[in-house]
């Protein structure tokens, strides 16, 4: 009766260390803001363009046995980024999410993981082009 | 007695890398979501909208030995919703996706959708 139990308990105790090391996962983290800017605007829109700053944070989030408990917030970055002056834009937005060295804690603490998504764009000011400002780039390939 | 130790030696040695094995059991996503209704500011655009209310929303697939058995069409349920909720587009569009697989026998993926519902404010005398 004693053995059975303590064959018990170890096999309960060997489950529950090898499924979060067995259980693999993945996240990953999309964001479109409202003010996202393209070269191609310059080619049909009166419009001057100069880079303010370049942007590139991480922000973390904590998953453990498969729960989410915090998520990176993405939004809040482009949200102070972009405040101040509707004017900016974001711009070469990229987005990236990596678990892979953070997978290994999985083995040790119930699964936990901690996604980190790199979030990298630039900050751009768009004005409405005018006399005495830098001209807008000329159109490319269009029809002479 | 020394022999008893290697052998201990590389069961430890066996089990962990088994384990850790287990921990690098890929599984992969790809992102990539644009909805009809999607809307972005243009430079110079002057219009205004009034935010209805925020969208979120979840959405879970399956998949048993790499055979995928429902996959959600984020892009489509999106547009439903802004249909429904009666708004004219949808901004600052968030997704977070977590996909995880069991042993590699059973996989579990999961969507998890955040955005602004807007509604175009007309001008006056327009």
């Amino acid at each position: 009766m004693k053995l059975a139990r303590r064959a018990a308990s170890t096999a309960f105790l060997a489950i529950a260390w090898l499924l979060p090391g067995c259980m693999s996962t993945n996240h990953g983290y999309l964001y479109l803001p409202e003010r996202s800017y393209y070269r191609m605007y310059e080619q049909f829109m009166p419009i001057s363009v100069h880079l303010v700053r370049h942007v590139k944070e991480s922000v973390w989030g904590t998953h453990m046995m498969g729960f989410e408990l915090t998520r990176p917030d993405v939004r809040a970055v482009f949200d102070k980024a972009l405040e101040g002056n509707p004017r900016y834009y974001a711009s070469d937005i990229n987005i990236y999410t990596d678990i892979t060295g953070r997978t290994f804690f999985t083995f040790f603490l119930l699964g936990l993981v901690k996604p980190k998504v790199v979030v990298e764009f630039d900050v751009v000011e768009v004005q409405p082009w005018s006399e005495g400002t830098p001209a807008p780039n000329a159109p490319t390939g269009a029809p002479s | 007695m020394s022999l008893r130790r290697t052998a201990c030696g590389a069961v430890g040695i066996g089990l962990l890398a088994g384990c850790l094995a287990g921990c690098m059991g890929g599984a992969s996503g790809y992102l990539q979501v644009r909805p009809e209704r999607l809307y972005e500011r243009e430079p110079l655009d002057k219009e205004s909208w009034k935010l209805i209310k925020r969208l979120e929303l979840e959405r879970s697939a399956f998949s048993f030995l790499g055979i995928p058995f429902s996959a959600p069409n984020v892009a489509a349920l999106i547009d439903s919703q802004v249909q429904e909720s009666d708004a004219d587009a949808i901004t600052n569009l968030e997704i977070a996706m977590s996909l995880r697989t069991f042993f590699f026998v059973l996989g579990a993926s999961r969507y998890e959708v955040g955005g602004d519902l807007i509604k175009f404010e007309k001008e006056e005398g327009k």
